[in-house]
């Protein structure tokens, strides 16, 4: 197989967050530096017979996932700490959407569930005096899936 | 949409003077000279040099950013401060002379707690975010002549 030729490294990432009590799409790129995902796997049933040697493997449902998104501290009344801790506090829901190649048309992009996108944790702003980097903090969204779709603009 | 955090510009002419500025005021320094005053010869002692040397993005991560869309980079700015003590006659003068010197300098640079570190504040913006330093003895050869001195290393952050 030929080389891949599409491929990109994750630093031009656009990245958004959809607070409930906005109701509108914030890039938050400028402040973001990560953002990683785990659960979702899909449970399974299994089953042993008398003859057989190996299981019987049924489909179940898929669990949550929980989108964990890091970016810098600010104290900015429109800044995305201000955002996320609001929709923490408040039992709010707060989407995350993010493009890993930029968000250019027709890129992709992944959403987390419009329902059920939940703030879990969102810890104050910590660090030590011995680091000269920003201060950064780091949120996480339980949602019960991400959606994938292209960028349309 | 929300602003990258302290989107603010910086020179490093700027920065220089700045540093220039802060250790100007060490004891027992006679000239001190920035970036664009340098002599081609010392003149008088004891004599402080600073000027940039080399710079390096992003200090924290393997590429040019911190953030996504480059928001936030923090970038490194390394300037030497040449400390001249005196021309080179006897190691126990020159030593005698050069240690003040340098506890004078340290001092400045531990002077620098919170706040605008070197008094340096760009459009309202302390910019320079942390900084560390080492120095070392040097015997500076500067127009064909030794001189007994250091060099102060000074690392800025910027971001």
């Amino acid at each position: 197989m030929t080389q891949a030729t599409g491929s990109q490294s994750f630093y031009d990432a656009f990245v958004e967050i959809r607070p409930a009590a906005m109701g509108i799409w914030i890039d938050i790129s400028g402040h973001g530096s990560s953002i990683s995902e785990g659960g979702g796997d899909r449970q399974t049933g299994e089953a042993y017979t008398h003859d057989g040697d190996t299981a019987i493997i049924g489909f179940g449902k898929r669990e949550p996932k929980e989108i964990t998104v890091r970016a810098v501290y600010t104290e900015g009344a429109s800044d995305p700490y201000k955002y996320v801790l609001d929709a923490y506090h408040d039992h709010t829901t707060l989407q995350v959407r993010w493009s890993p190649l930029g968000g250019d048309l027709n890129e992709k992009r992944y959403t987390t569930d419009p329902v059920y996108s939940i703030v879990t944790s969102c810890p104050d702003p910590t660090g030590e005096a011995g680091s000269g980097d920003p201060i950064m903090f780091e949120f996480v969204v339980k949602t019960s899936e991400t959606f994938q779709d292209t960028e349309s603009t | 949409m929300t602003s990258p955090p302290t989107p603010v510009t910086v020179t490093l002419a700027q920065i220089c003077d700045a540093i220039e500025t802060t250790l100007s005021t060490a004891t027992g320094l006679g000239v001190h000279q920035s970036y664009d005053e340098l002599t081609e010869n010392i003149a008088d002692h004891a004599t402080l040099q600073v000027y940039p040397e080399s710079g390096n993005t992003d200090a924290w991560t393997s590429n040019d950013r911190t953030t996504h869309q480059r928001g936030v980079a923090v970038t490194e700015f390394i300037f030497h401060a040449d400390l001249y003590a005196q021309q080179r006659i006897n190691i126990g003068e020159d030593m005698a002379a050069l240690s003040p010197l340098i506890d004078a300098i340290i001092a400045r640079l531990e002077a620098q707690k919170t706040g605008a570190l070197f008094g340096l504040t760009v459009s309202g913006v302390d910019v320079i975010k942390a900084f560390k330093w080492s120095w070392s003895r040097v015997v500076f050869e500067y127009a064909a002549v030794k001189y007994m001195g250091a060099r102060f290393v000074i690392t800025i952050r910027v971001f």
